[in-house]
């Protein structure tokens, strides 16, 4: 083997290994993005996370296995820093003498990119969900996520996610009080 | 199981039943009761009406510049990563075989002369500090404290 084969295969590797996080990247940027949006509720922080997200899947890469779908994975990261600055926004509250729990921290309707009277309506009463029925919902509904994959990213298993979605469901079918609009897209 | 149990039981997997999550036997289940049902029915319309609007919802887009700053990053980052990582073990490799020429051209009586010096130094080493200890005890403040 020559200097120059002996090279090609780390190059070849190297060069798959970039391609591969950089088509990640393009795949999901804007779900991991948006998901990180709806947890944290501004475009700043949830830019960060992002950001912070794809430098540990950069990091991570290797040790995954290439066939299996990132997603997942990336939304349990964007979960996990999300808790983080939700658990920091919540002790500063704390020091402030605001104590208010993180379970009823929800976004407000500006990082909704069209607002209309339905759905600052849908998104007022899922923001007034229990987080772990907020995100559950928002994986099935708005990421299109599998019970399974959800249960991958939250840590419970399917059963309870099953559940908390149908929760999440019922709650806001409550809220909304059967003003859905001019009706569904299908 | 009565009629009130079962209709709990179903109206719980409607939500698994509208997203394609249940078996068959369990989605036949659900179908039949729902068309016995007016109240599952209605309520499984609504949840469909409900799942479309929420994947309807529109939310801001990411920030174009700060996105190219995160690929440049991570196009930059990898190469220069894997870069180190190579120089780094092409080194180790080569400094194990030069490591294992040396040693099977080894000259003899080298190895014992090697062990000496590293025993030599040490020694060395602990008269050195002794020597110093001897030297600034007179003037050390805080030798008459006792311990």
């Amino acid at each position: 083997m020559t200097i120059l084969e002996g090279a090609a295969i780390p190059v070849k590797s190297l060069t798959d290994g970039t391609a591969g996080v950089l088509e990640t990247f393009q795949r999901h940027r804007s779900g991991i993005f948006k998901f990180a949006l709806q947890l944290v509720g501004n475009s700043d922080d949830a830019m960060d996370l992002t950001q912070e997200a794809f430098l540990r899947f950069h990091r991570n890469w290797p040790a995954q296995d290439g066939s299996r779908d990132a997603a997942p994975w990336l939304f349990a990261v964007i979960r996990n820093l999300a808790y983080d600055l939700l658990r920091k926004r919540a002790t500063r509250k704390e020091h402030d003498l605001e104590q208010v729990p993180v379970e009823s921290r929800a976004p407000g309707p500006e990082v909704l990119a069209l607002r209309n009277e339905v759905t600052a309506r849908l998104w007022t009463a899922i923001g007034a969900l229990p987080l772990a029925q907020r995100e559950a919902l928002l994986l099935r509904d708005w990421h299109g996520l599998s019970y399974a994959a959800i249960a991958e990213v939250t840590g419970a298993n399917v059963n309870i996610v099953s559940s908390r979605i149908h929760e999440a469901r019922m709650a806001v079918r409550r809220k909304m009080g059967g003003v859905y609009g001019p009706g569904p897209k299908s | 199981m009565d009629l009130a149990q079962n209709h709990e039981k179903m109206q719980r997997l409607l939500s698994p039943f509208l997203d394609d999550e249940l078996t068959q036997g369990e989605s036949r289940r659900v179908r039949v009761h729902v068309e016995d049902c007016r109240e599952c029915a209605a309520t499984l319309e609504e949840m469909r009406h409900l799942r479309s609007l929420t994947a309807s919802v529109q939310f801001a887009e990411p920030p174009e510049d700060r996105m190219a700053q995160i690929e440049r990053s991570l196009s930059v980052r990898m190469p220069r990563q894997a870069g180190w990582a190579m120089i780094v073990a092409g080194l180790l490799a080569w400094v194990a075989y030069a490591a294992v020429l040396a040693w099977r051209a080894w000259p003899p009586g080298l190895q014992e002369l090697m062990a000496g010096a590293i025993i030599i130094g040490l020694i060395l080493l602990f008269v050195s500090v002794v020597r110093q200890r001897m030297i600034e005890l007179p003037e050390d403040r805080y030798r008459r404290v006792k311990k």
